[in-house]
């Protein structure tokens, strides 16, 4: 039973069930409305967006629903990103921003968790500077506060 | 890893809202660089930066905190330099309440009272808590409960007037078996002494102690050696307790003399006896990718309850475990460090009750 979805520019996507309900909050909305052939608006994703999410979607169709806190160990979840999730998130600044945006609408936590780490993974390593330099971020501290600050993080710098 | 800006495509968006279909560019924002003072501090490359976005003005709260919880503390600390923004998202104790978790580490719960004498709490949270997996089932092996619902339990219990980014400093200094007294020293969790090691103990590898200059230490002390590996050390009394990196405590003491020199300078402890961990089995949640092994011991402690029928002081050692429990070996009713008798190791599945000698804590309950 396909589903249909509306992005905010009105563009159709027409995708299996099991794909949209990647998403808890399409498979909340299914739920709640029951079996409809009307097609679900997402008045918060645009169509380039959109076309990503599925994407997604489509490859991780088969995955095992995550439960929550499901690892035994939580020290086992671990920051590595799958190889082709890798490559999907391997877009520009912008789009990468608006999938994490879009995740976080849908309710799509193992992509919001990839896109979340793979921001994560633009900052790690780097200096206060080069991260600045990044995001376009002016330092707005004094240098004594800087300099405060950079004292009260020393126990965490690598040893 | 390949970054996000690796496929760079001119995008002229001012705004925040999804507005990025590709294929009709030619829509109410005009293509027109963004003349913010950024742009003019810092002059972005040909053709490059313009799209680029804080990330954590960009994203509410709650997404900021996620991206965070994937850095580690070396990161999370040049990022507190970044700007005031990052500054204040950086020290959300909801972030480190959430490393703390996915870290694994057990909150003792006596944290919980900062400042406050725990003697007078014994029992006082558990009391109030509805769960009846007390003090009384102690002597199970291991706990039937799953782990994350162990953590689960114990940080609604302790998520109170919690400090959780000292918490978690102090546990992955402890982990990391860098820490000194001075990186670990927090006002509020009691590490008072700034007396880190002693160096006269640096030769512990080649066969104990040789001497101490004090036999009394309000914190534990983490001795570095040239092996690589590092093993926390406590005194108490007569009696010297030191981890090995197998999972085992060693016992020295000093035994009293006669006619010798009062000085503990000049006293040379004795190896006394040692007490093993069990090995982690198979899947028992330790980091060890699968198989069994020893787990490492992060904090150290002398529990010296006194509330026994015979009025001599009665000691037990504690051990914290880098899986993320609490245990000690059982005593018998004659037993105890004193009577040089062991009984079996018994991890806790919850907080002990007792006067508490531990990592980086003391005289709480754990």
């Amino acid at each position: 039973m396909p589903v249909t979805l509306t992005s905010l520019d009105d563009v159709k996507f027409t995708v299996d069930k099991d794909v949209a309900e990647r998403s808890i909050l399409i498979k909340n909305m299914i739920e709640d409305v029951g079996e409809s052939d009307s097609p679900i608006p997402l008045p918060n994703v645009s169509s380039a967006v959109l076309k990503k999410v599925i994407e997604y979607c489509e490859h991780h169709r088969n995955d095992p629903v995550q439960v929550q806190d499901e690892t035994d160990d939580p020290r086992k979840r671990s920051n590595d990103i799958e190889e082709w999730d890798m490559k999907f998130m391997a877009v520009d600044q912008e789009m990468l921003f608006e999938i994490i945006l879009a995740a976080n609408y849908l309710d799509i936590k193992p992509l919001l968790d990839v896109g979340c780490k793979t921001v994560a993974n633009i900052i790690k390593g780097k200096t206060p500077e080069e991260i600045r330099k990044t995001f376009n971020i002016v330092n707005d501290f004094t240098p004594e506060e800087e300099a405060q600050i950079k004292k009260e993080n020393e126990w965490a710098e690598d040893r | 890893m390949t970054t996000a800006r690796t496929h760079k495509k001119a995008r002229y968006d001012t705004q925040n809202t999804p507005d990025s279909n590709s294929n009709s560019s030619q829509d109410a924002t005009p293509l027109q660089p963004i003349l913010t003072s950024n742009t003019l501090l810092l002059p972005p490359p040909p053709g490059a930066a313009l799209e680029h976005k804080d990330p954590m003005s960009y994203f509410p709260e709650e997404i900021a905190t996620h991206i965070f919880e994937a850095l580690n503390p070396a990161d999370l600390g040049k990022c507190a330099t970044v700007s005031k923004l990052w500054h204040r998202l950086v020290n959300d104790q909801i972030l480190w309440q959430q490393l703390f978790i996915k870290y694994g580490f057990i909150s003792p719960r006596g944290l919980t009272n900062t400042g406050h004498h725990p003697s007078s709490s014994h029992g006082q949270l558990y009391n109030n808590s509805n769960n009846n997996n007390n003090i009384l089932s102690r002597k199970r092996k291991r706990t039937t409960m799953p782990q994350h619902q162990l953590q689960q339990r114990q940080y609604q219990l302790t998520s109170q007037n919690q400090c959780w980014k000292a918490l978690y400093r102090l546990n992955y200094n402890w982990t990391l078996g860098q820490a000194t007294v001075s990186t670990l020293s927090c006002n509020d969790l009691w590490l008072h002494d700034q007396h880190v090691l002693l160096p006269s103990l640096i030769g512990i590898t080649a066969g104990g102690p040789s001497s101490i200059e004090e036999l009394q230490d309000t914190v534990p002390r983490i001795l570095a050696t040239e092996d690589g590996w590092s093993r926390i050390v406590r005194f108490k009394g007569q009696v010297i307790l030191v981890t090995s990196p197998q999972g085992m405590v060693h016992l020295w003491r000093i035994r009293d003399e006669p006619g010798l020199d009062t000085s503990v300078q000049e006293r040379k402890p004795e190896y006394w006896q040692t007490y093993t961990c069990p090995r982690i089995p198979d899947g028992g949640g330790g980091g060890g990718g699968g198989r069994s092994e020893s787990p490492r011991i992060t904090c150290l402690a002398l529990d010296t309850s006194s509330d026994r029928d015979d009025a001599q002081e009665w000691q037990r050692v504690l051990v914290g475990r880098l899986v993320g429990d609490h245990g000690g070996w059982d005593d018998d009713a004659a037993g105890g460090v004193e009577r040089g008798r062991r009984g079996a190791f018994s991890v806790f599945p919850v907080p002990h009750r007792g006067n508490v000698l531990a990592g980086g804590w003391r005289d709480v309950d754990i």
